[in-house]
């Protein structure tokens, strides 16, 4: 009888501890999106009373800089999943079939462990270095460090689901291994190459550090827009760009999500 | 003909573009920092910020023997130890609860723990001022149901920065653990349970145990990620919270003084190895 009830009790202390740390992580987010819709420069959540807003919204979409930001982030974005992808894919194929290769995964991977400042410090000093700090090139390339080993896992796992068989048939009817390797195994790995960007798109589009050692003039992603504000004051339309980029990036890993069922059905 | 040129067909060519890519933006540039680390400070008045011409030691010598390097230092380790041993003490249980769920719970938590890698640290950063402020969430419960007073301050103190960094860098330990634990064979769960274990100890045994290797896995990623901590330290942090990250970030980007911050770069990245390989060295030269 005791012994059944403090079972009970553990139970219950187990789901409200896991209740508890799910509230630890989206309280932030839940929050932040909430004050955006706040009317009034105070900082406050809306309540019945009070109504929502989308002012800041239509600051942070009509404000130069904020919409230079957010064409420049999207735009990075886009470059570094498609270069991330161009660099994995060819890399999982070489991989799967010269194992000796292998190692080369933590080569790529060595980056997504070493602290963001570092990367940032060396990318500022070799990008200097040749004439091309601040430019888009740079950006892109700092992050596609990040991007590149969340591309290869992503395409590493679907790749070796896959049936050698299929790539063979095509082989013993003709096919070069090049043709084989573009007409049956890249349209196989399709939806994990679209995973793969997706994932790399918004590693990209989340990027501070890098991006504030690279940010030139012209190029400044969203999140080294923001930045100042979030140190130096908290305003309601700092809350409504990064409910842009949370709803961007939302969207973009639902998407991924839902293609990577579709890759492992 | 065909045979000598062979070579030229074989499929490790592929590896050649992302090998390249990475030797060209990660090593290279890594090497790089080293060199400026070992450079000299250009006279005043040249617009460059590193001079080539010198390569000694002096320059690492200088950051090294400076006290406020030492105690950065410390701060840094003592910061990432409080962070990891908290990550660790959540994501072992949460990844035990998760893990213990049906599929459509397991997988809407594992959503729910990883949106904060999903999502800008902007976004996280910008909710943490919000839930932590004085007019926050935590000081509104507080004060509203009468438990203080005056609000309390939340930031600029230790428990701002590990709050905020444990929201970071969660989900790599959760996602690993519960990965690990998944592995595990749920008959040997039953078979411990009817050999008279209770359902903890049956679970620490046959799923926690095998899990080992990633346990240690996890906490030496959020030990990883622990000492290169910026964000949270910069912003949720005053000075005597900041870290080596911090340090390097304010002497290159505000003091324009590369060769320095090349030099804490260079000598964090050195001590922070030590501190993480020597314990596995360690381990492995002690272990069969």
């Amino acid at each position: 009888m005791i012994a059944g009830l403090r079972r009970r009790a553990a139970g219950a202390a187990f789901h409200a501890f896991a209740l508890a740390v799910v509230a630890f992580v989206l309280a932030p987010f839940v929050i932040s999106l909430l004050v955006s819709f706040n009317p009034g420069r105070s900082i406050g959540v809306p309540t019945p009373t009070t109504g929502v807003t989308l002012e800041w919204y239509r600051v942070v979409l009509t404000d130069t800089l904020y919409r230079q930001g957010l064409t420049t982030s999207l735009l990075v974005g886009v470059l570094v999943a498609v270069a991330s992808v161009v660099l994995a894919l060819p890399l999982v194929v070489a991989m799967a079939r010269t194992p000796r290769l292998r190692t080369l995964s933590g080569l790529v991977v060595i980056p997504a462990t070493v602290p963001t400042v570092v990367l940032g410090m060396q990318s500022l000093v070799a990008f200097e270095a040749v004439g091309l700090r601040g430019s888009l090139l740079s950006v892109v390339a700092a992050h596609t460090m990040w991007g590149l080993p969340l591309a290869l896992l992503v395409l590493k796992a679907a790749h070796d689901r896959l049936d050698p068989r299929l790539g063979e048939a095509a082989r013993s009817l003709g096919a070069s291994a090049w043709r084989a390797g573009w007409e049956v195994t890249v349209p196989l790995l399709g939806p994990a190459i679209a995973v793969g960007g997706l994932l790399a798109f918004v590693a990209s589009l989340n990027e501070l550090v890098m991006s504030l050692f690279l940010a030139g003039g012209r190029v400044r992603t969203l999140p080294t827009v923001v930045w100042p504000q979030v140190r130096h004051a908290v305003r309601p339309d700092v809350a409504a760009a990064s409910s842009l980029l949370l709803l961007i990036a939302l969207a973009a890993s639902g998407l991924a999500w839902l293609l990577w069922r579709r890759q492992r059905a | 003909m065909g045979s000598r040129l062979g070579w030229l067909r074989h499929p490790g060519w592929l590896a050649l573009p992302a090998t390249t890519f990475v030797l060209a933006i990660f090593v290279g540039p890594f090497l790089g920092v080293v060199r400026v680390a070992l450079a000299g400070d250009p006279p005043p008045g040249t617009g460059s910020f590193v001079d080539f011409s010198v390569l000694s030691l002096d320059s690492l010598r200088a950051v090294q023997a400076t006290p406020l390097f030492r105690s950065v230092l410390g701060v840094t380790v003592r910061t990432a130890a409080i962070i990891t041993v908290v990550c660790m003490a959540i994501a072992v249980p949460f990844a035990a609860y998760v893990h213990t769920r049906g599929p459509r719970l397991r997988a809407a938590l594992i959503g729910a723990i990883a949106l904060p890698k999903l999502v800008n640290l902007l976004v996280l950063l910008y909710g943490v001022l919000l839930v932590l402020g004085r007019q926050g969430v935590i000081n509104d419960v507080l004060v509203g149901t009468g438990i203080v007073d005056q609000p309390l301050q939340m930031f600029g103190n230790l428990f701002a920065v590990v709050f905020t960094e444990v929201l970071v860098i969660l989900p790599y330990p959760v996602l690993l653990l519960v990965a690990a634990f998944h592995a595990a064979d749920p008959a040997q769960m039953d078979a411990a349970r009817s050999l008279g274990a209770g359902p903890v100890r049956a679970w620490v045994e046959t799923v926690l145990r095998p899990a080992w290797p990633a346990v240690v896995g996890a906490t030496i990623v959020s030990a990883v990620w622990g000492v290169g901590a910026f964000v949270g330290p910069l912003v949720m942090g005053n000075p005597p919270y900041w870290t080596v990250a911090v340090e390097v970030y304010d002497r290159a980007l505000v003091d324009l003084a590369w060769v320095e911050a090349a030099g804490w770069a260079v000598l964090g990245v050195a001590a922070f190895g030590l501190v993480l390989g020597l314990p596995q060295l360690l381990l492995r030269r002690t272990s069969p």
